[in-house]
């Protein structure tokens, strides 16, 4: 349970008694589904706006100029055009099981179903299923979520097989399978069933008429998505694709057996608006992709203004709650040493020192505290942030890594041991103990850990190299 | 699969699906010339296109390309086989045979980048990135599709200078007032003798003037409030500059209620519902009120707590209204757990002004029990 605080008690559980004209899978059967699509008399289509995997990313984080995305100018958007029929989160909401992971999930569920213009739908992910039951029920107790394929007999279990929705005249049916479930939920004895994915997709099309439209939320790579969508029965109109390899969304829907497929993109960057409707040749989908740009010149790019304040809220909980240094050091140390410091890494590797020292590596935490300072750029605790600090340290979350600037100062900035590795065993034994890349990977792949598409969209590393080059000392160098 | 060489440089980039992993080179290559193009500085207002022409032939296999991915958001992309007569198809994203260039036929991604609705503000040289989704006609799952890197390198150019915003956003504005905000403009050190001449807006709800200032320009705005929600227009501000450039700012507010509760209008928690709750159970238990019309001092009376029932529930609960230090128009509600509801309750609260049954405030009131250790 998340402990006590301001505000966030106060609305938990947010999203109970929501109003909302979807109707649940309560038996509300109409005439049974027919083998073959019914045929649908020519209407307005449906709007829909799609988005899945968020993966934490409540906002960008401000390391690259023009990154897109984050739920402020999301619900803005959404709050703007007033004019879709159906909101469909796929699933996948944060990224892992964390403390800072419980509260982001907490922060998009308020977001999602709690505010002006509240998700129709809440696919389930097996990320989301990662964090602790108990929060993640309670969390979304009220909330309109869905999964064919995911069975609990816990009271508080909040998804359904199923959701149907009235759109002008037409039924929308909307489900989704998850298709796994994460390790902690494996097992005999685990309070979550999965059920097979043939019969999940029959229980959550129980009683739908021939003309009902018929949507899934589906989880799982491309290839899964490929095998099963032409099997299932009567077929899915849209079967939306929330797989973490299409980090943008389709631009055009695919037909598969006869169902079409798109898929959702990750991490909201951009948003999938898709008119669907179904003709006497099956379903039809016009797609238009919406990035999530914001304004180069307004404080934090723009966005709806009681969403930012809920986000503010957010960072400012993480501080209070000391979020970051409660996460420091639950992980072990990548190579069994412990970290030193890069001051100490300087007596014998005076060069490298001096190359790292003028590159912006060294400056990585200055840059955060700049950035924290300027009202114009941030206006909340950066340097408290547990995803922002990660990229700026040494070792934050592994053993003798970085916990805070007041306790760990020796590793605040991105010094020697974030890409060569705790340098403790190397100290007291500098032959026996040499040290590498972490892992062993090749650089650019190490890099890319924070330089991503998104955080260094111009990243190359043949290019970044120069800046940070540094090779042997003197006395490193291979006899002649 | 045997790659040809300049896929297989591009594979540190491009591993997709459950493609194996491949062993990274030593050092990636940057991507070939071919796949880069710089669009120059582009005057701000205007567009500029080029067309990336793809060779496929040079993989083994049949691949044909479904889509282009492009970082940027003021890029588009477009697909298309162009035939020796220039006559020109679109590629339909489907991994199809029909997608393969025919003989005489040549595969063209079309980069546009469009800055007439980007911010009129200055961009230096960038990098943008993009992506030629390519798949092979053999692999019919799509498990195995390549992704060809584009490199954008552009700039952009606008002829006015606008401080300290590009675009508007007039916040939050109540129902019972109007939002008001401001930017300055002038020209740029290659148009210093910019006149600005008329502004229009997109919006009726949205007034804007351009009022002479000391070397600059003020334009100010204002709006008028309508329904409560997100707003988006554009003000249009004429210059004197060839071809009649103007230049288009967006301007956002939200209209919202001159009685509001934040973070929203809904109040959840969990307690031991068994008994009354403490003082100190309870502090956590609030939310904050507004009254926006400035005309009045800002204070609340509960009018009515009932069950999803509807009946009277004011026995269970205790509410409170407290002053915020420093925050005149704000108060916070407190709510405190009396008795009577022990398997949870569920309803709402009406606030209102002590002195008027209108405007008034529906909150959401849900109790949730505690969950037995």
């Amino acid at each position: 349970m998340i402990p006590c605080r301001p505000l966030a008690v106060a609305v938990f559980c947010l999203a109970l008694t929501a109003a909302t004209s979807l109707t649940q899978c309560t038996g509300e059967a109409g005439p049974a589904a027919g083998a073959a699509a019914a045929l649908q008399p020519a209407g307005d289509p449906i709007r829909l706006l799609v988005s899945g995997s968020l993966l934490g990313r409540l906002e960008p984080c401000g390391c690259a100029s023009g990154q897109l995305g984050g739920l402020a100018r999301r619900m803005q958007h959404i709050g703007e055009r007033r004019s879709y029929d159906l909101l469909l989160e796929g699933g996948n909401l944060v990224d892992g099981d964390t403390e800072l992971d419980v509260l982001k999930f907490y922060t998009c569920v308020q977001v999602l179903t709690g505010m002006q213009h509240p998700y129709d739908v809440l696919g389930v992910g097996p990320k989301d299923l990662s964090l602790p039951l108990d929060e993640w029920s309670a969390f979304l107790a009220g909330a309109q979520v869905v999964a064919a394929d995911l069975a609990s007999e816990r009271e508080d279990w909040p998804a359904r097989p199923w959701l149907e929705k009235d759109v002008r005249g037409q039924i929308v049916r909307v489900t989704s399978l998850t298709l796994s479930l994460p390790p902690a939920l494996q097992g005999e004895a685990a309070p979550v069933r999965l059920l097979p994915p043939l019969a999940a997709w029959q229980r959550a099309m129980d009683g739908a008429a021939a003309t009902t439209l018929r949507i899934l939320l589906l989880h799982g790579d491309e290839a899964t998505a490929r095998a099963l969508v032409p099997t299932l029965r009567p077929a899915p109109d849209l079967v939306v694709g929330v797989d973490q390899d299409h980090v943008e969304p389709t631009p055009r829907s695919e037909r598969l057996g006869d169902s079409l497929l798109v898929f959702a993109g990750i991490r909201g960057r951009v948003l999938l608006e898709v008119s669907l409707t179904r003709t006497a040749e099956g379903p039809r989908a016009a797609c238009e992709l919406v990035p999530l740009a914001g304004s180069k010149t307004l404080p934090g790019g723009g966005g709806d203004p009681d969403v930012k304040a809920v986000l503010l809220a957010h960072r400012e909980q993480v501080k209070q709650e000391k979020v970051l240094e409660r996460m420091a050091r639950r992980l072990p140390a990548p190579n069994g040493a412990a970290y030193v410091g890069t001051e100490t890494c300087r007596a014998c590797h005076p060069q490298a020192y001096d190359a790292w020292s003028q590159s912006r590596h060294a400056k990585a935490w200055e840059t955060l505290e700049i950035a924290e300072a300027d009202p114009k750029r941030y206006g909340w605790p950066v340097t408290h942030y547990p995803d922002c600090v990660g990229c700026h340290v040494v070792g934050h979350r592994e053993a003798t890594g970085f916990v805070s600037f007041a306790d760990t100062p020796q590793l605040a900035g991105v010094g020697c041991e974030r890409c060569h590795g705790p340098g403790s065993d190397h100290l007291l034994n500098p032959a026996g103990n040499r040290l590498g890349l972490l892992g062993g990977v090749a650089a650019s792949v190490l890099c890319v850990q924070c330089h991503d598409f998104e955080q260094s969209p111009d990243f190359v590393y043949a290019e970044k190299w120069q800046a940070i080059r540094h090779g042997r000392e003197p006395h490193q160098q291979p006899p002649k | 699969m045997r790659a040809t060489p300049w896929i297989a440089a591009l594979l540190p980039f491009v591993a997709c699906g459950e493609t194996p992993p491949r062993p990274p080179a030593a050092r990636p290559l940057a991507p070939p010339p071919s796949l880069a193009h710089d669009f120059g500085v582009i005057p701000h207002g205007s567009s500029r296109q080029h067309d990336f022409l793809l060779d496929l032939a040079a993989l083994e296999g049949e691949w044909v390309a479904l889509h282009v991915h492009l970082d940027c958001s003021c890029g588009r992309a477009q697909l298309l086989l162009r035939a020796a007569d220039g006559q020109e198809r679109p590629v339909d994203g489907r991994p199809s045979a029909d997608n393969r260039p025919r003989p005489g036929e040549q595969l063209v991604a079309r980069i546009v980048i469009d800055t007439a609705e980007r911010e009129a503000v200055d961009l230096p040289a960038t990098t943008s990135r993009g992506q030629v989704v390519l798949q092979s006609l053999a692999d019919a799952s799509g498990r195995h599709r390549q992704h060809l890197p584009l490199l954008l390198h552009f700039g952009v150019d606008a002829p006015v200078v606008l401080q300290p915003f590009a675009a508007l956003d007039l916040d939050r504005v109540p129902t019972c007032r109007t939002g008001e905000a401001w930017t300055t403009l002038r020209g740029d050190e290659g148009h210093p003798q910019v006149r600005f001449v008329a502004v229009e807006t997109s919006d009726p709800a949205l007034d804007a003037v351009l009022e002479p200032a000391d070397g600059h320009t003020l334009l100010r705005v204002r709006c008028r409030p309508t329904t409560v929600g997100n707003h988006r227009a554009l003000v249009g501000v004429r210059t004197d500059l060839p071809d009649d450039y103007t230049v288009r700012l967006p301007v956002t507010w939200k209209v919202v209620p001159e009685l509001e509760a934040l973070p929203m209008a809904k109040l959840s928690f969990r307690a031991d519902l068994g008994r009354e709750q403490t003082q100190a159970e309870a502090h956590a238990q609030f939310l904050v009120l507004t009254d926006h019309d400035a005309t009045r001092t800002a204070e609340f009376v509960l009018r009515q707590l009932v069950d999803d029932a509807g009946e009277d529930a004011r026995a269970a609960f205790a509410v409170d209204f407290a002053p915020v230090p420093g925050q005149p128009r704000q108060c916070r509600l407190h709510v405190r757990y009396l008795g009577g509801h022990p398997d949870g309750f569920r309803g709402r609260m009406v606030i209102a002004r002590p002195d008027t049954e209108t405007p008034q405030l529906a909150i959401d009131l849900v109790a949730f029990p505690s969950r037995k250790p």
